[in-house]
């Protein structure tokens, strides 16, 4: 065993890095609910405390400027809390501004955040106007800090006891209790009766606990929020001083009130610090690797047991088989994650286009619960801001054109996740114009993608969308158009093993489908045979499988099959792979979905199913065509894993390319 | 942090600099830890001290605190400066460490 390397600053700047860029995306969707729906008190008591939080952690672990930034932000927002200042959408538009500029302070050293941008951003802030509150009122909030007083002036009774792990956090008690008794008037005992011999003391814990009286207009919840992000590492009692003439049931019943609230809060606000834990990713990655390499060791030691035939060993190894299994499946979960993150970071990017544009949007989001692989989430994200920047620009028509078809005037763009068998199925569609596919043909042949005489189906034509370079946009705008974007989006979906998809309806709306896999790490497939060597094909890919005949197979004209009363066309492997010997009586074919529809992949034999771990193959076989990776079987040979869509691609453009060289010849 | 033995009073003598806090906390104990193991009088100079943490004076305070159940005296010497002055009184530790 190893022990875990010291928690250094660099760590804890890092970790809060995580934590506030997680802040920041939360308050990015409170913000755009409150621009969408208005405020409800709990949506603004929120945002002031999310904003509350990146100040303190921000100003605990170094970020300075950042920490000042915020404060005047949560100032306002505590305006808002105390209904002084409006939610108004210049407020929202002017806080997401500061939250993008909050993101750049934490990146790097901070330098990418525009000063003048900062201090613009905030003199437009403080201009807002107020919903009617004395001038002298607003004056003292300015000087000093969030205006918490809001009450009649009470006495409380705070005791401040810090945890083991408080100090290593990177909190300091000192700037708590300051920031506590800057709300009234204190007086802070400190207690050292914890306090160890010299020998014993951890050097880097704080063993002295608190005691503060302190009378204050601000009510607990105020004073609460103070330690709003050390609470899971301290412990801390608020009660009210019950003043003498109470008598003691009011007294009492008092505290208890205050006791369920406090309860209440901690019960709704958060999900209990012990339930999460935040891991490295790598460690994962770590746990992922050894599972794979015991699944790879448990599937020989099967074939050895089935070769032995005793049945001792054989009972031991289905156990082992068992737990593999169970094991792989719980260590797989640990890294499903919902996509909602992903999902709901674009909300934020409609808001913005819908501005740029001038074209109302609703953003509906479906399914953001489903999880998915956090390898193939942290991909995800740039595939489908490209979507959904295509459909603002190219799919939603302006609004005059919009209110001439008798469509209403907002658009709507649609994001969907679901599971559908061991795949996940995204979905973006928009109900604006649909494709032209007489645009999308004569921008194909003036590129030299196709022929003007090319007989192509819709399908086939919507798959020149995704061709390298092409672009129907009449004028390249900032946000598509410049023909990069849809290829990329087939590249990276193809990289994370999955397929897309076109639907549209002229006038209706297009739907743009990706069917990715749960998971990069472990591959269902089936098990085939060509020549000498084994190859592995995903099963989400496959439909079916038919035997041929290898006169049946002569004698049919090119390479088509009929399959269920349909031509389908397929790729023998033996000759794409240039496999040399003799090809079996029998062949099988296997039946894929593809972009283009159905296809076939001929193999000499079907072994049957196998679950496989993926590896990459090395740096020089990374540009070979048609593989995505390899395995290690069983008996310990390697198998390829193939990429069916890439094969057919491959294939396809070989045709096209001889079709070109010699027009005459038929496939 | 600097164990100076001074020969004239037979002390030991340290001297804080700057501002301390958890970053030199183990060293601040290994420190305090061997000028008592000599068994001699200990000074403990904060004249040049700028400010420390909570860390920083649970150390000064259970050194003292031991040494003198251990019969051995640990004087923390001043004057503080203002701005750890000013530290110790938001900790509620007023006084504790120096009587000025």
């Amino acid at each position: 065993m190893t022990s875990p390397p010291p928690v250094t600053p660099e760590m804890l700047q890092q970790s809060f890095r995580e934590e506030a860029k997680e802040i920041l995306s939360e308050l990015e969707c409170a913000l755009l609910e409150l621009h969408k729906c208005g405020g409800s008190p709990e949506l603004v008591s929120g945002i002031f405390r999310g904003l509350h939080t990146l100040k303190g952690s921000g100003s605990m672990f170094g970020f300075d400027r950042l920490a000042a930034f915020t404060h005047d932000l949560e100032s306002a927002f505590d305006k808002v809390r105390n209904g002084v200042l409006p939610a108004s959408p210049e407020l929202i538009d002017g806080t997401l501004s500061a939250l993008d500029q909050i993101a750049a302070m934490l990146d790097g050293d901070g330098s990418s955040a525009d000063a003048s941008v900062c201090s613009g951003i905030l003199a437009n802030l403080q201009q807002l106007p107020s919903a009617g509150l004395a001038p002298a009122g607003e004056k003292k909030q300015a000087s000093a800090g969030p205006d918490r007083s809001d009450g009649p002036v009470r006495s409380w009774r705070i005791r401040f006891t810090p945890g083991a792990e408080l100090m290593r956090c990177g909190a300091n008690p000192l700037l708590l209790l300051r920031e506590l008794c800057a709300l009234g008037t204190a007086r802070t005992g400190a207690r050292l009766d914890a306090l160890p011999s010299l020998r014993e003391i951890d050097p880097e814990r704080c063993y002295v606990f608190w005691e503060v009286g302190i009378e204050t207009a601000a009510g607990a919840e105020a004073i609460r929020d103070v330690f709003l992000f050390v609470e899971d590492v301290c412990d801390l009692t608020i009660e009210r001083d019950a003043p003498a003439s109470v008598p003691r049931g009011a007294a009492a019943q008092g505290l208890m009130d205050q006791r369920a609230a406090r309860v209440g809060r901690r019960a709704t606000d958060r999900p209990d610090s012990t339930s999460t834990l935040r891991i490295p990713a790598a460690r994962l990655d770590q746990l992922v690797g050894l599972v794979g390499e015991l699944v790879t060791v448990q599937a020989r030691l099967s074939e050895l047991s089935s070769r032995r035939g005793d049945p001792e060993i054989a009972q031991t190894a289905e156990e082992i088989e068992r737990l593999s299994s169970a094991l792989r499946e719980s260590s797989m979960n640990l890294r499903m994650m919902p996509i909602r993150g992903t999902f709901e970071r674009f909300r934020r990017l409609v808001h913005d286009l819908t501005k740029d544009l001038d074209k109302p949007v609703d953003l509906v989001v479906e399914g953001a619960d489903t999880e998915l692989d956090k390898a193939v989430i942290d991909q995800l994200g740039d595939p489908l801001m490209h979507l959904i920047r295509n459909s603002m620009d190219h799919g939603i028509e302006s609004a005059e054109a919009r209110a001439a078809q008798g469509k209403p005037a907002a658009g709507t763009i649609r994001l969907a996740a679901r599971h559908a068998g061991a795949t996940m199925l995204i979905e973006v569609s928009d109900d604006g114009a649909g494709i032209d596919c007489k645009a999308v043909r004569e921008k194909a042949v003036e590129r030299g993608l196709t022929t003007a005489d090319a007989e192509l189906t819709e399908r086939e034509i919507f798959a020149l969308l995704f061709e390298p370079g092409f672009s129907t946009a009449r004028t390249v705008t900032d946000l598509s158009g410049r023909g990069v974007g849809l290829d990329v989006v087939r590249r990276t979906v193809e990289s994370l093993r999955g397929t897309i998809e076109i639907r549209s309806e002229r006038g209706r709306g297009t739907t743009i489908a990706l069917r990715l896999p749960l998971t990069l790490a472990i591959l269902d497939g089936l098990l085939v045979e060509v020549g000498e060597g084994r190859y592995v094909l995903p099963l989400g890919v496959t439909l079916e499988c038919v035997e041929l005949e290898r006169a049946q197979a002569e004698r049919a004209a090119g390479h088509m099959a009929e399959v269920r009363g349909e031509m389908v066309p397929y790729i023998r492997l033996r000759d794409h792979f240039g496999v040399a010997g003799v090809r079996p009586k029998r062949e099988q074919i296997m039946v894929i979905e593809c972009d283009l529809g159905r296809c076939g992949l001929m193999v000499d034999r079907v072994l049957g199913n196998c679950q496989t771990v993926i590896r990459s193959l090395g740096k020089l076989y990374r540009d070979v065509q048609g593989v995505s990776g390899a395995t290690v079987l069983g008996d310990g040979t390697v198998a390829l894993i193939l990429d069916p869509p890439r094969l057919v691609q491959e294939a396809m453009r070989a045709t096209t390319r001889s079709r070109r060289a010699d027009p005459a010849a038929a496939p | 942090m600097a164990i100076l033995l001074n020969p004239e009073d037979d002390t030991c003598q340290i001297a804080l600099e700057g501002a301390l806090d958890i970053g030199a906390a183990a060293e601040l104990k290994a420190a305090l830890m061997e000028a008592l193991g000599r068994g001699r009088p200990v000074r403990v100079s904060l004249e040049a001290l700028t400010d420390l943490d909570i860390t920083t004076f649970q150390l000064l305070w259970t050194a003292r605190r031991d040494a003198e159940a251990a019969g051995v005296p640990l004087t923390l010497v001043g004057p503080l400066q203002d701005s750890v002055r000013q530290t110790l009184a938001d900790l509620g530790l007023c006084e504790v460490l120096i009587r000025e």
